[in-house]
């Protein structure tokens, strides 16, 4: 079990998700990446079934980059987090049937628990 | 062109057959006796029969499920010179298209005639239309009679805008088959919104569902939509609906009956024209008699049900499901692709895949990573617990009594062995009332289940077995 957490830049929030992250699963577990290149060669350097992405979309674009790896996203389990309530943007998520879908501004409890009940699921 | 064949004792009718058919191009043939009507169906394909429902050799009844056993099946028109309402009503309850009595004048002849041709002009056959779906089924792997049922019941619910229930073991594909619908429907341009019942928290569930409203409680900082309105216009895919809490069954019945919800927190009437495909590895029904899952939601989720056949009833799919995953792995990773070695097939069935074709995925994707540079698979690279339980299976089909050489199996068969013998009726009896169960029950397997009192994977293994198809 390994869980992959993107975010295209590094600031308050995603530090903020990676603690929980950590919290959650142990280090070594835990693949932090900033571009989908990264994203991309780490799901193909790795065992895909079993894997959990925790995507933190930065804006439409980096949502847009992130649906290209579509074929790939469909082996594993997805959790997005989204910038904003666009319904442009959430219509644009749900293409990649993520297992929970939620919001930068929403509480992180929330995303933690949820996280925590997927894994002990696939466990 | 469309092809008649005429089933009667003697010729009269046939010539007055002939004669209108043969003016709108059909072909007509004839057949004197009920078993050279239906020896010729199975070495030709008709797509009209005019039967006679009393012939020497047999009765119409008694034959009706036989040409309906044929795929594609051919529209049955029975005539007879003495009939009671009861045995007509029969007819067409076991498949028979029309029902006349005979003597009859050509101009009602031509008049039936017309019908039937209208109507066979009009029909598109069920697997033509799997066929035109195909590119929609993206991930759905196998020609298997098992697999081919349920995407035809794929189409019909793509068809409808009735909820549909999934049920099937874990790995078996639900999600898959619930985007195939989605994608197949007239929201297919709408979103396609995945509820996963068992990921989230029963805290969590009813907000996540139903939004909420500022201030609805600690943290709800802003209104928000729940997944219910982000489904508006589309389908809701409630994964795990086994798992959602008896409260939110209660909130959710409500929504379906009244096409109206209130946000958590809210006042004001929410509206959204969702449509719900549902799925379960769970035994709702037995979940109901637990009282662990209401009835009234489950009687309303299963307008269409489809259950989804485990990966060990349908082993003529494991080659191409094996070489279709091996290339979608292979284009993941970014790596060419590979061959497989005659054995790697030969011993995928020799193992039960209790985790069905997610499993199977699972298992390729391990040997694709054992082979590293190696451009063929070889059971080898499979995982070790998988591939240590094929050999055993293996082995001991290997050594099977029961395998004895041909030679001798045909000295044998001048007069069997009890055993044979009693093998060879029961395998005759089971085919018999298989055809006739199916037949029966228009191939709707809820019913033939129930009937028989076999499992569905069960009879799909046996008509499997049989060669039985569910087309009547």
């Amino acid at each position: 079990m390994q869980l992959l957490l993107y975010s295209q830049h590094s600031n308050e929030n995603t530090d903020i998700l990676s603690t929980l992250a950590e919290s959650v699963i142990s280090h070594n577990a835990l693949y932090e990446c900033h571009s989908i290149e990264e994203v991309g060669f780490i799901l193909r350097h790795s065992h895909i079934s079993g894997t959990i992405a925790l995507l933190f979309v930065a804006d439409y674009d980096d949502l847009v980059n992130l649906l290209s790896l579509k074929d790939i996203f469909s082996y594993i389990r997805l959790i997005i987090v989204l910038p904003t309530h666009n319904e442009e943007l959430i219509a644009l998520a749900h293409r990649l049937r993520p297992r929970f879908l939620t919001f930068i501004d929403e509480s992180h409890y929330t995303l933690k628990d949820v996280l925590k009940k997927i894994l002990h699921n696939e466990e | 062109m469309v092809n008649i064949l005429v089933i009667d004792i003697n010729k009269d009718f046939f010539a007055v057959v002939s004669e209108k058919a043969g003016e709108k191009g059909c072909e007509i043939s004839y057949a004197s006796s009920l078993i050279k009507g239906i020896n010729v169906c199975f070495t030709r394909r008709f797509d009209i029969i005019f039967l006679k429902s009393t012939m020497p050799d047999g009765k119409a009844l008694d034959a009706l499920p036989k040409f309906m056993n044929i795929t594609p099946h051919p529209e049955v028109i029975v005539m007879s010179e003495s009939t009671t309402p009861e045995e007509a009503e029969c007819m067409i309850k076991n498949g028979a298209w029309d029902y006349f009595e005979l003597p009859a004048n050509p101009h009602a002849i031509y008049l039936i005639l017309m019908r039937v041709l209208q109507y066979n002009a009009s029909k598109v056959p069920k697997d033509s239309l799997v066929e035109k779906e195909k590119n929609s089924f993206k991930g759905i792997i196998g020609e298997s009679l098992p697999l081919r049922s349920c995407l035809e019941i794929v189409i019909q619910a793509a068809k409808s805008d009735s909820h549909v229930l999934i049920t099937g073991e874990t790995g078996t594909g639900k999600e898959l088959f619930a985007l195939a619908i989605h994608n197949t429907s007239n929201r297919a341009h709408k979103n396609f919104v995945v509820v996963d019942c068992a990921a989230l928290p029963e805290t969590l569930i009813e907000s996540t569902l139903f939004g909420h409203e500022k201030g609805a409680f600690t943290g709800a900082d802003k209104t928000q939509d729940g997944l219910i309105k982000q489904a508006d216009g589309g389908t809701l895919f409630l994964d795990e609906i086994g798992e959602m809490p008896l409260a939110i069954q209660k909130k959710f019945l409500r929504v379906l009956e009244r096409q109206t919800f209130l946000m958590v927190g809210g006042r004001k009437k929410q509206t959204s024209d969702f449509r719900i495909i549902a799925a379960t590895n769970r035994n709702l029904d037995e979940m109901v008699s637990q009282k662990h899952f209401r009835k009234d939601l489950l009687f309303r989720l299963k307008a269409f049900v489809i259950n989804l056949p485990p990966l060990r009833d349908r082993p003529e799919d494991l080659k191409p499901l094996a070489i279709y995953h091996m290339s979608e792995i292979c284009k993941a990773y970014g790596i060419e692709k590979k061959e497989f070695s005659h054995d790697f097939f030969k011993m995928l069935p020799q193992y039960k895949w209790p985790g069905n074709v997610r499993e199977l995925v699972n298992a390729l994707e391990r040997a694709i990573v054992a082979a590293k540079h190696e451009p063929v698979l070889f059971p080898q690279h499979l995982p070790l617990q998988i591939r240590a339980k094929m050999v055993s299976a293996h082995v001991a089909t290997e050594k099977n009594p029961h395998d004895i050489p041909r030679e001798e199996e045909e000295r044998e068969s001048a007069f069997p062995q009890l055993q044979k013998f009693r093998k060879e009726a029961i395998a005759e009896l089971e085919n018999r009332y298989l055809r006739e169960l199916i037949a029966h029950t228009n191939g709707d397997t809820t019913r033939a289940s129930h009937i028989s009192g076999l499992s569905r994977s069960r009879l799909y293994a046996l008509l499997k077995k049989y060669n039985i198809s569910l087309s009547h």
